[in-house]
C-alpha cells in the first residue's frame, strides 16, 4: 500500500523527468545517472534557493533555521546526509504545505512535488519522511493528496485499489452475534451469548475510521476471540455432551439433581446442538469424511458466513484427527471448530483479484469478494442469498452486474442499510455529542439525555434528506427544516399524537389528581385500548402527563410526545411550556437563527469544549471536511490553551492565537469557526454572550471569514455562520469534497491520484442526478476503485 | 514471522526463566537460603487515577508549616508524621510509603488527561483523542528491565478519559509499549481472571487434555498463516504478521506458563461473584486482587492499572449525584462539598492501596515480603488537578522498591517550579529507569521553559538514588 501512495503521489514528475533525459543524451547508464542526480540536484537547489533563502539563507535566519549547509551540499552535488535533521523539517512543511508563507511567492505545486520526490527518493529512511509515508495512510491525512489534481482530469493512470486484507468491523462483529451464530436472536445480542465480548476494538472518535491499511489484528484481539470461540462451541456442544455423558454414566439420580421451590428436581436443559455437530460427537464409530466435513461447514457458516473451501474442508479434518489422538472424536471436533473461529478468515476479509490481468495489471475481485464487498459497504452482515447465488453462478463478473446488485440493495427497504447513515455520523461527527462533557448546571434542565435525544432528532433529519435525495449535501448544510422530538414517520405520529389526545380526552374530566399508583381497572382498559404506550400508564405517569397536556389545552398549543425529557429541546432555544408540537415533520424551525446540520445542536455540543464553544474545532473541521484543505498538527512544544479571563468573551480570550506564530495555523480555522459564536455550546442560540464572570454578559459577534473556496466569489467576510454556510454550500470544491469522504468511507482508505476518474465521475453521477446521494454512492461502488485490485 | 523470529521468542522465554522465574517457582526455597534482595524479580503496579490528586490533600497535617515555602527540597521521615485521615489505611505501611511532591510536567499536555504523555513525557492527545505515541511510556520500560511471561499486564475500569466503554478490550491512552502501540487493556475481570489463570485453574484430566490439545491448535494457526502469507501481496504480509505474531506469543508464554502451574494455583484469587460484577468499586477490588495474584504468581511483574476515569460514578460511596467529572468541575454531590466527595474517594482508594500492599506483605521472599520488592506507584493521569497545569505532579509510591531508591518511608518535596533543586517527571521517571537498570541519560522530552532558564534536567535525582 506504502508502495503504491509512493509511486502515485510523487514518483510520477521524476519518472518523466529521466524518460526525457534518456532521449536526450547518449552517455552510458551509469553516467546518465550521474547526469540526472546531477541535473534533478541543481533543479531542487534552484527551487529551494529563489523561494526559500531571503529568510533561510540570510543574515538573518527565520525560525532559526538555516538552510545554507543544505543549499551548499545541493549545489556541489554531494550526497545527502541523512543524519541532518534539517532535511527532514524541509520534507515537513512543503509536503505539509507550511512553506512558503502565505506572504511570500507562491511555489507551484510542481516544483513543490519535484522537490519532495527528490527528498523520498534520496532519503527514504530519514525519521520525518518514513514517517510521512505511513501518516498517508490514516484518514486524517488524505486531504494532502493534491486536490485539484484529483479533479482537473489531468492524471491519465486508470483507477484500482490494492489487493488487501480488511478486518472486520466492531459492526460486524456485533451483527454477527446479534444474529445469534445459531442461536435464538434476541433484541440486540442474543441471550445466548452475553459472554460473548467484542473482539474488534474501533477507535470512539469522531472522522471515517475504518481503513484497511491500518485496522490490525493483535494478540488482544485473539486472546477475546479464542474465548468467544470456546464459549460459542462449547455452548452449541453442551446438548450432544450431555446425551454423550449420559450414555456413559446413565442419568443423574435424581437425589443429585438441583431442587425447585415445591422440591422438583430440575433436570438441566440444553439448547439442542446443531445435527452436523452432534453427529460426530455422538458417532460411536469413527465418524465419517462426509459428516466431519459437515460439520466444519456447518461452522463456516456460523462464523465466517461462506462455505469452507476444499482445503479448508481437508485441513480442519486433519486438525481434528490430530487432536482427537489425544482426546477423542468430540474434542477433536471442538478444538477444530475453535480453530476455524480464529482462523485469520474470521478476522480478514479478503479482497484479492482473480482471473485475467488486464494491460494496467489490474485483476477484477473475483466474484465471492466481490459480493461480500458490496454487502460490507451497505450492510453490516454477508451477503443475502441472491447476491450469493449471483456470485456463484457467475453473474457478478461485470461492471454492469455490480451495478444491478448495489442498486437492488439500495432500493430494498426491506435491507437494513445502517453503513449509509453512518457515514454522516462519520462525516459530520454529530454523534459523538453524547461524549462531551458539561458543566450541566449551566442547562438548566436536567442534562443526562439530553445529548442523545439531540442526535436521535437530527438522525432523521439526515435519513429524511437522503431519502429525499435532493441536493442532498446542500439541504444538509442549510435546510432551515428540523425534526424536534419526532420518529420522521408522520403517519406514525399523527397516530400516537391522537391516542394522547384521545387519554386526555378521557382523563380531563376524571379525578385523575388523586389516582393512586394501580389505576382503577376501568380506566386502564379503556385507555390501553387507545395504544400501547397507555400499558404501563400508572398513577404517577398518567398524571405528569395529564399535568402536561392540561397545560397545552390551557395554553392553546399542540402536545409533544408521551417522552420523558422533553425539556432537552430548549437546545433549539424552544420552550416545553410554549412548544406548540408540529405533528407534520420536519418543519420550518428558525430560518434566521439556524439551519443545517451545523447549526443542529448535536453538532454544536458535539464540537465544542466543556464550559465553552471550540471555535477551533469547528473551523478545522469545515476546513478539512467541506474544503478539502489541511491543517497542520500542533506543534508538540506549543501549549495550546486560551487564557481564564472571565470578563472576557471567547472570541476576546482567543486573541491569544493572534500571535504570529499562532496565527499561521488558526488563520485556516478561527474564521470559519466563530461565526459560530451565534449559539452557546448547548447549540442554543444567543444575541448575548454570558461571561464567565458571574452576571456578566457581552453582545455576541459572529463575524468571520470564508477563506479557501478557490471561488472568489464566495470567499470573504461573512456576518454569521448562517452566511457562511449558504456560501461553503455553493461552493464546487466543498462538494467535491464531500465526495472525497465518500470515497475513503466507502474504500476504506485515502485517495490516491490514480482514483481521479473515480472521483471526477462520482462527482459528476451527483451533479446529473441533481445532488442524488444515491447516484453518488452507486458510482463509487461500480467504479474501478472498487472492483479492480492491483498488487 | 520467521522460524528465526519465534526461536528468537524462545530463546528470551528460557532466558527469562533461567534469569527469573526459576527464582520465583523457588522463593520458599530462596527464604531459606538467604538469597540477596539485589537478585530479587523486581514488580510494579501503576495505579493510574483520574480527576488529578490535589497536592495539598496528602501532605501530613504536621508538616504543613514547613512547606509553606517552597524555595527548596524538603525531604522528611514519615515516621515522625501522622498521615492525612483520607491516608489513614497507609499508616501500617508508612515505613514503605514516599510521597513525592513538587515534579512539575510542563512538557505534557494539560486537561483531563495528559494522555501518553503522563508516563511518556510530551505533548500530546486532545480533549477525545490519546495522540500519537512517540515512545514506549515508562511504566512499559519497567516491564522491559523485568521481562515475565505477561511482560506486561493492563487492568482499566474503563477506557478513554471521557470513555464510557466498560466490558472487554480497552485503549485507554495511557501505556505504549513502543513508538506506535499502545498497550490493550483487559476491561472485563472475568475475562482477565481466565486470560491470566486459565491455563492452571483446572486440576482435572479433561482439562489436562485440552490445555494440550491448545498446543495442537496453535501450532496449526501458526503454521496455516505461515502458509497462507506466502500467497499474500508483500504488503499485506506484515498485517497478517501481527496475528502471526500473536499466536506465537501465545507459544511462547504457554512454554514459560506450562512450568509455573503449580505456583499459579497456590496463588489464584477464587472466583467469585465480583468478577462479573458490574459495580465500579467491586471491579476495582477484582482488578486490584487480580494484580496481586499475577505479581505474586510470578506470571507478571509490571501491571498498569487505570483505576477509574472521569465517567466513572462511585454510587456505593454515596456519590450517585455526580461523576467523577462533575466533582472535579465542583459540583456538590449527595450533600458533599466537592473536596468532601474527593476526600471519600481518596480514602476508597488508599484502602485499596492497603490492600494490595496487604497481599503483597503476606508473601515471604528472601529475608522480607514480597513487598520490599514491589513499587506500586499511584498517580493521575491529570496531574495536579481536575484539569491540572501540570507545574506540580503528585505521587505516592508504596512498597520497598528492592531498595534501589531511598525514597520508602519519606515525605519529598522538591523546590517549586523554575528554582534551584526543582524536578520534573521527566526526572523522575529517569531515576526509576536507572534504579532498576535501564542507564539512560533523560527519558522523555525536556521542559524548555526550564531548559532556558538553565535548570539541569539530565540524569536521575541523585538525592533518590540508592
Amino acid at each position: 500500500m506504502l508502495q503504491n501512495y509512493k509511486s502515485a503521489v510523487c514518483i510520477l514528475p521524476f519518472q518523466l523527468t529521466c524518460v526525457g533525459l534518456l532521449f536526450a543524451t547518449t552517455l552510458s547508464a551509469e553516467e546518465s545517472e550521474v547526469a540526472s542526480q546531477t541535473e534533478q540536484s541543481n533543479a531542487v537547489h534552484s527551487i529551494l534557493a529563489s523561494h526559500c533563502s531571503d529568510c533561510h539563507a540570510g543574515e538573518e535566519l527565520e525560525g532559526e533555521f538555516d538552510l545554507r549547509p543544505l543549499l551548499s551540499a545541493l549545489k556541489n552535488g554531494e550526497k545527502l546526509d541523512a543524519t541532518r535533521s534539517e532535511w527532514g523539517r524541509v520534507f515537513t512543511v512543503l509536503v505539509t504545505n507550511q512553506m512558503p508563507p502565505e506572504d511570500a511567492d507562491h511555489l507551484h505545486r510542481n516544483n513543490r512535488t519535484k522537490v519532495v520526490a527528490w527528498l523520498k527518493s534520496q532519503l527514504p529512511d530519514v525519521g520525518a519522511i518514513s514517517d510521512w509515508e505511513h501518516k498517508l495512510l490514516s484518514p486524517e491525512y488524505g486531504n494532502y493528496v493534491d486536490h485539484d489534481s484529483l479533479f482537473d482530469g489531468s492524471v491519465e493512470e486508470v483507477a484500482w485499489s490494492p489487493a488487501r486484507l480488511w478486518k472486520k468491523s466492531a459492526y460486524i462483529f456485533d451483527s454477527l452475534a446479534d444474529r445469534g451464530i445459531g442461536f435464538r436472536a434476541g433484541r440486540g445480542r442474543s441471550p445466548h451469548l452475553s459472554t460473548v465480548k467484542q473482539p474488534f476494538t474501533m477507535e470512539d472518535r469522531a472522522g471515517v475510521k475504518d481503513f484497511a491499511a491500518i485496522m490490525m489484528a493483535d494478540s488482544a484481539t485473539l486472546g477475546t476471540m479464542i474465548r468467544n470461540a470456546e464459549v460459542i462451541v462449547d455452548k452449541h456442544f453442551a446438548g450432544a455432551m450431555h446425551e454423550l455423558d449420559e450414555r456413559i454414566n446413565g442419568p443423574t439420580p435424581e437425589d443429585q439433581l438441583p431442587k425447585d421451590k415445591n422440591g422438583k428436581p430440575i433436570r438441566p436443559r440444553f439448547e439442542t446442538t446443531p445435527k452436523e455437530f452432534a453427529e460426530v460427537i455422538l458417532s460411536e464409530e469413527p465418524a465419517s469424511t462426509e459428516q466431519v466435513h459437515a460439520a466444519i461447514e456447518k461452522m463456516f457458516q456460523l462464523m465466517i458466513e461462506r462455505s469452507a473451501t476444499p482445503e479448508e474442508l481437508l485441513k480442519y479434518q486433519r486438525l481434528m484427527y490430530e487432536c482427537a489422538k489425544r482426546g477423542g472424536q468430540a474434542e477433536g471436533l471442538r478444538m477444530a471448530l475453535i480453530a476455524i473461529a480464529v482462523s485469520p478468515p474470521a478476522v480478514y476479509r479478503t479482497e484479492f483479484g482473480q482471473g485475467e490481468i488486464d494491460q494496467n495489471g489490474r485483476q477484477m475481485l473475483s466474484p465471492a469478494d466481490l459480493a461480500f464487498a458490496i454487502a460490507y459497504a451497505l450492510t453490516d452482515q454477508r451477503p443475502d442469498d441472491q447476491l450469493l447465488e449471483a456470485a456463484k453462478s457467475g453473474r457478478l463478473s461485470t461492471r454492469e452486474d455490480v451495478a444491478r446488485e448495489v442498486m437492488r440493495y439500495w432500493d430494498d427497504e426491506t435491507i437494513e442499510k445502517p453503513r449509509v447513515l453512518r457515514f454522516f455520523h462519520e462525516f459530520f461527527g454529530y454523534h459523538v455529542a453524547p461524549g462531551v462533557f458539561k458543566d450541566v448546571s449551566r442547562f438548566k434542565h436536567d442534562y443526562r439525555n439530553v445529548p442523545d435525544h439531540l442526535v436521535q432528532d437530527a438522525d432523521t433529519l439526515v435519513k429524511y434528506i437522503v431519502k429525499q435525495d435532493r441536493n442532498v449535501l446542500a439541504e444538509l448544510l442549510t435546510t432551515d427544516k428540523y425534526f424536534v422530538s419526532h420518529s420522521g414517520d408522520n403517519k406514525i405520529e399523527h397516530e400516537n399524537h391522537d391516542a394522547l389526545q384521545k387519554f386526555y380526552d378521557y382523563y380531563k374530566d376524571k379525578p385523575w389528581r388523586e389516582f393512586p399508583y394501580a389505576v382503577p381497572k376501568e380506566h386502564m382498559t379503556e385507555v390501553r385500548s387507545y395504544h400501547r404506550m397507555f400499558t404501563h400508564a400508572n398513577g404517577n405517569v398518567t398524571k405528569r402527563w395529564m399535568n402536561y397536556l392540561t397545560r397545552c389545552d390551557e395554553a392553546g398549543i399542540r402536545h409533544m410526545p408521551m417522552q420523558n425529557g422533553r425539556e432537552y429541546i430548549s437546545a433549539y432555544s424552544l420552550d416545553e411550556k410554549t412548544f406548540d408540537y408540529p405533528v407534520e415533520q420536519p418543519f420550518s424551525l428558525a430560518p434566521k437563527q439556524r439551519i443545517g446540520i451545523l447549526m443542529h445542536p448535536a453538532w454544536l455540543i458535539a464540537h465544542s469544549l466543556n464550559l465553552d464553544n471550540d471555535p477551533v474545532r469547528r473551523g478545522k473541521w469545515i476546513r478539512e471536511r467541506l474544503l478539502a484543505d489541511t491543517v497542520p498538527e500542533l506543534p508538540i512544544t506549543v501549549d495550546a490553551s486560551i487564557p481564564e479571563a472571565p470578563e472576557q468573551t471567547l472570541r476576546q480570550r482567543f486573541a491569544v492565537t493572534r500571535r504570529d506564530e499562532c496565527w499561521r495555523c488558526h488563520v485556516k480555522m478561527n474564521p470559519l469557526g466563530m461565526p459560530f459564536e451565534l449559539f452557546d455550546d448547548f447549540g442554543r442560540y444567543r444575541k448575548v454572550e454570558a461571561l464567565h464572570a458571574k452576571g456578566k454578559t457581552a453582545p455576541v459577534d459572529a463575524s468571520g471569514a470564508l477563506v479557501g473556496s478557490q471561488d472568489k466569489e464566495l470567499d470573504g467576510d461573512v456576518k454569521d455562520s448562517i452566511e457562511l454556510v449558504r456560501r461553503l454550500a455553493k461552493s464546487e470544491r466543498v462538494r467535491q469534497s464531500f465526495v472525497r469522504h465518500g470515497f475513503r468511507y466507502w474504500m476504506g482508505r485515502n485517495e490516491m491520484l490514480s482514483d481521479s476518474s473515480t472521483l471526477i465521475a462520482a462527482d459528476k453521477a451527483y451533479v446529473d442526478s441533481d445532488g442524488s446521494f444515491r447516484a453518488l454512492v452507486i458510482s463509487l461502488l461500480t467504479s474501478d476503485s472498487f472492483i479492480y485490485r492491483k498488487q | 514471522m520467521n522460524k528465526t523470529r519465534r526461536q528468537f521468542l524462545r530463546g528470551a522465554s528460557l532466558g527469562a526463566s533461567g534469569l527469573l522465574l526459576q527464582p520465583m517457582l523457588n522463593r520458599f526455597a530462596l527464604e531459606a537460603a538467604g538469597v540477596e534482595q539485589a537478585n530479587m524479580p523486581q514488580r510494579f503496579i501503576f495505579v493510574m487515577k483520574s480527576s488529578g490528586i490535589i497536592p495539598e490533600r496528602i501532605v501530613p497535617p504536621t508538616l504543613k508549616e514547613k512547606l509553606a515555602e517552597n524555595n527548596t527540597t524538603v525531604n522528611e521521615s514519615l515516621a515522625d508524621h501522622k498521615l492525612p485521615e483520607t491516608m489513614a489505611p497507609l499508616e501500617p505501611f508508612k515505613d514503605q510509603l514516599a510521597i513525592i511532591q513538587g515534579l512539575s510536567g510542563k512538557m505534557c499536555k494539560p486537561g483531563h488527561s495528559s494522555w501518553f504523555g503522563a508516563m511518556g513525557v510530551y505533548k500530546t492527545g486532545g480533549e477525545h483523542n490519546s495522540g500519537v505515541i512517540l515512545r514506549a511510556t515508562v511504566d512499559a520500560e519497567l516491564a522491559k528491565l523485568n521481562p515475565s511471561p505477561f511482560n506486561h499486564v493492563g487492568l482499566a475500569l474503563r477506557g478513554k478519559v471521557m470513555g464510557k466503554v466498560n466490558e472487554g478490550t480497552l485503549y485507554p491512552g495511557i501505556t505504549a509499549v513502543a513508538p506506535g502501540r499502545e498497550l490493550p487493556f483487559q476491561a472485563s475481570p472475568d475475562i482477565a481472571y481466565q486470560q491470566l489463570f486459565g491455563s492452571a485453574i483446572s486440576n482435572s484430566k479433561s482439562a489436562q487434555t485440552r490445555y494440550e490439545m491448545k498446543s495442537n491448535l496453535l501450532d496449526f494457526m501458526v503454521n496455516d498463516i505461515k502458509n497462507l502469507n506466502q500467497s499474500l501481496p508483500a504488503i499485506e504480509r506484515e498485517k497478517m504478521g501481527h496475528y502471526l505474531n500473536a499466536f506465537e506469543e501465545l507459544q511462547v508464554r504457554r512454554e514459560r506458563l506450562g512450568s509455573m502451574t503449580e505456583r499459579i494455583k497456590e496463588c489464584v484469587p477464587e472466583f467469585s461473584e465480583r468478577f462479573s460484577s458490574k459495580r465500579p468499586t467491586d471491579r476495582q477490588q477484582a482488578h486490584c486482587d487480580l494484580a496481586a495474584a499475577a505479581l505474586i504468581s510470578g506470571i507478571t511483574n509490571m501491571v498498569t492499572l487505570r483505576l477509574d476515569n472521569i465517567s466513572t460514578t462511585y454510587d456505593d460511596l454515596g456519590l450517585s449525584e455526580r461523576n467523577v467529572h462533575g466533582i472535579g468541575h465542583r459540583e456538590t454531590c449527595n450533600g458533599k462539598t466537592p473536596e468532601q466527595a474527593r476526600d471519600v474517594i481518596r480514602l476508597h482508594h488508599m484502602k485499596l492501596l492497603a490492600d494490595l500492599a496487604n497481599q503483597l506483605r503476606a508473601v515471604p521472599e528472601g529475608d522480607g515480603t514480597l513487598l520490599d520488592n514491589t513499587a506500586i506507584i499511584y498517580m493521575s493521569d491529570s496531574g495536579n488537578e481536575h484539569h491540572g497545569n501540570l507545574d506540580q505532579w503528585p505521587f505516592l509510591v508504596l512498597g520497598g522498591c528492592g531498595n534501589r531508591l531511598k525514597t520508602p518511608g519519606r515525605y519529598i518535596q522538591f523546590a517549586g517550579y523554575g528554582k534551584n533543586g526543582h524536578n520534573t517527571i521527566g526526572n523522575w521517571y529517569t531515576t526509576l529507569l536507572n534504579a532498576y537498570g535501564n542507564p539512560v541519560e533523560h527519558y522523555g522530552n525536556l521542559d524548555l521553559n526550564l531548559q532556558k532558564s538553565g535548570v539541569p534536567q539530565s540524569g536521575p535525582i541523585a538525592e533518590l538514588m540508592v
